[in-house]
């Protein structure tokens, strides 16, 4: 990395709680729309890459199936594609874009997530879940199988290791849904108060129902190209560096120190990777899925010190024109669950300075996603940096 | 082994919940764990009250769940039933679910992950029961409660010293006392 990637379009569907349209048919239009905005055609797109693979039968968590979406585009000539499953957090599909370039297998890649709003909490019925293997085999006869239980496990640890305390988780809620007011293209366009949060339901405690990501339809597409490839070099955001962890276990109950996952590794070798320090950063897109993930990123990508999120939190540092505003287009909390990708494509549009709520004279964005074992985090800048 | 518990930092973290979680009514509902070679040793140990850990041959720690070989060094691993005192074990955090997170569960229920006294690197999943969720606490000295379904049993955790029960630890000795729904 360190420049040799940059991405050159975003782009998304409509988004909206009850969309009555396929997820093939909202990654479709959120392709096309990141491929107009790169200055490119289909017949330039040699690379797709998504998550996670569609399942069979199709489930709403599992996005539309790829050739669906390559043949809907019209790309004459792929050299390069890859569905994989999100073992790397939800950006996996993005590492392995910039890795696929980086290694000269194609130059222009077009990499997406889609998804219809999750109905279900979780496989309600036995029938639902069959035979269960692996680690689920250990986790889901005790009710914990994936979901807010797994991230309320990760969240108590947390809480009990770095006193955060249950005011300052709400901030993250609090910080999305005051942003997300501005965003015309949020779910949510109503702030929520710190009392509202403690008086929310819990879902699984510590997380109460305003800590979970609002499911919605919708679908966002980023492209990535070889730098030298570049179509508009004026609009181009260069990746300077990406990591992912997961540090010394790859699953959610067996990690031990779940009070620093995947990201806390992430985050040493992000800047282990660059000049760049965190002190640099001019804004940052942490993933919110579950609130307690977002206050992790603060501290494992080392923006605050081990136990600073909450008092971060406390002083507003994290909104527009704070020290470090933070999920400005209003997150999944405020604008509704795209899954890590809607953090990325809410740091290039502030990199770029097309952001609906702009901070001024953005030059370098972290946009980070996914917790537990599965974490990656993206160092974005205006200009390209060149090699260490 | 050393059978002191490792020290898990006492904190205020709780939740203020007064709610009684006692032994669930039935487990046959919840998900069915494959019986496949690699497992099965561990699942059948508890249908006879007994935890069936992996243990290293090499570096001579247990590891869980079961996979081909020892977690901590890559060593061959051998199934070995845990003694009874090395069962205990630590809260390493918990949870209070108000939804069902899984097929056939009860709300509410505690989601736990304890530290085994034989390996307390290991984390396994669990509910505790027979506890108040209030009065839950990370570091929380807890020790197995076996549940007995009709077609599979699972391994449930107290806290130590839980009332109508010996401190000693006495379970394994009489496995249909804790049987439900079978």
């Amino acid at each position: 990395m360190n420049g040799n990637v940059a991405i050159v379009g975003v782009g998304f569907s409509e988004l909206g709680r009850d969309t009555g349209r396929t997820e093939g048919d909202l990654a479709v239009e959120a392709c096309r729309a990141a491929i107009a905005d790169s200055g490119l055609s289909s017949a330039d797109i040699d690379g797709i890459s998504m998550f996670p693979y569609r399942s069979s039968p199709p489930n709403a968590f599992s996005g539309p199936n790829l050739s669906y979406v390559q043949r809907s585009l019209g790309i004459p000539r792929l050299r390069w594609w890859q569905a994989t499953t999100a073992e790397n957090g939800q950006l996996g599909a993005m590492l392995i874009s910039i890795s696929a370039i980086a290694a000269g297998l194609c130059d222009h890649v077009v990499c997406y997530r889609a998804h219809l709003r999750q109905q279900r909490r979780y496989l309600p019925t036995r029938t639902d879940v069959g035979t269960l293997y692996d680690e689920d085999a250990h986790t889901v006869p005790y009710g914990a199988g994936g979901g807010s239980a797994r991230g309320a496990l990760w969240a108590a640890k947390f809480m009990i290791e770095t006193g955060l305390t249950q005011r300052q988780l709400g901030l993250v809620n609090v910080n999305g849904r005051h942003h997300a007011v501005t965003n015309p293209h949020a779910a949510w366009k109503t702030p929520t108060t710190i009392e509202e949060y403690l008086d929310s339901r819990w879902i699984c405690a510590p997380l109460k129902v305003l800590d979970c990501d609002y499911p919605i339809d919708g679908a966002t597409a980023v492209v990535f190209s070889r730098a030298e490839a570049v179509a508009q070099p004026d609009r181009a955001v260069f990746v300077e560096g990406a990591a992912t962890g997961p540090g010394p276990d790859t699953t959610w109950v067996g990690y031990r120190d779940k009070s620093r996952g995947a990201a806390f590794y992430a985050g040493r070798e992000l800047w282990g990777r660059t000049k760049l320090r965190p002190t640099d950063l001019d804004v940052a897109q942490l993933y919110d899925g579950f609130s307690v993930f977002t206050a992790a990123w603060l501290e494992d990508l080392e923006i605050v010190p081990r136990g600073g999120a909450g008092r971060f939190l406390e002083e507003q540092a994290t909104r527009l024109d704070g020290a470090l505003p933070f999920n400005t287009d209003g997150g999944q909390l405020g604008v509704g669950r795209l899954h890590g990708f809607g953090k990325v494509a809410e740091a290039v549009l502030q990199v770029r300075g097309d952001a609906c709520n702009q901070v001024a004279d953005v030059q370098v964005a972290v946009a980070a996603a996914g917790g537990g074992p599965g974490s990656t985090a993206m160092l974005l800048t205006k200009e390209r940096m060149g090699a260490r | 082994m050393n059978p002191e518990m490792p020290t898990v930092e006492q904190d205020p973290f709780r939740i203020e919940d007064d709610t009684w979680i006692g032994m669930p009514s039935s487990v046959e509902d919840r998900g069915a764990p494959a019986l496949d070679p690699e497992s099965s040793p561990f699942w059948e140990g508890l249908r006879s009250s007994e935890i069936v850990f992996q243990r290293c041959t090499s570096c001579r720690r247990y590891t869980h769940f079961p996979v081909g070989g020892c977690q901590w060094c890559g060593g061959q691993v051998v199934f070995e039933t845990v003694p009874n005192a090395d069962m205990v074990a630590t809260v390493d955090t918990f949870a209070a679910c108000y939804l069902e997170f899984g097929p056939g569960m009860e709300v509410p229920y505690l989601a736990a992950i304890v530290n085994p006294a034989c390996e307390p690197e290991i984390h396994l999943m669990t509910n505790l029961v027979n506890v108040r969720i209030c009065d839950v606490r990370a570091g929380m000295r807890v020790r197995p409660r076996f549940v007995h379904g009709a077609e599979r049993s699972l391994l449930f955790y107290e806290p130590v010293g839980t009332a109508g029960s010996s401190s000693e630890l006495d379970v394994g000795s009489n496995p249909d006392e804790t049987s439900a729904g079978g």
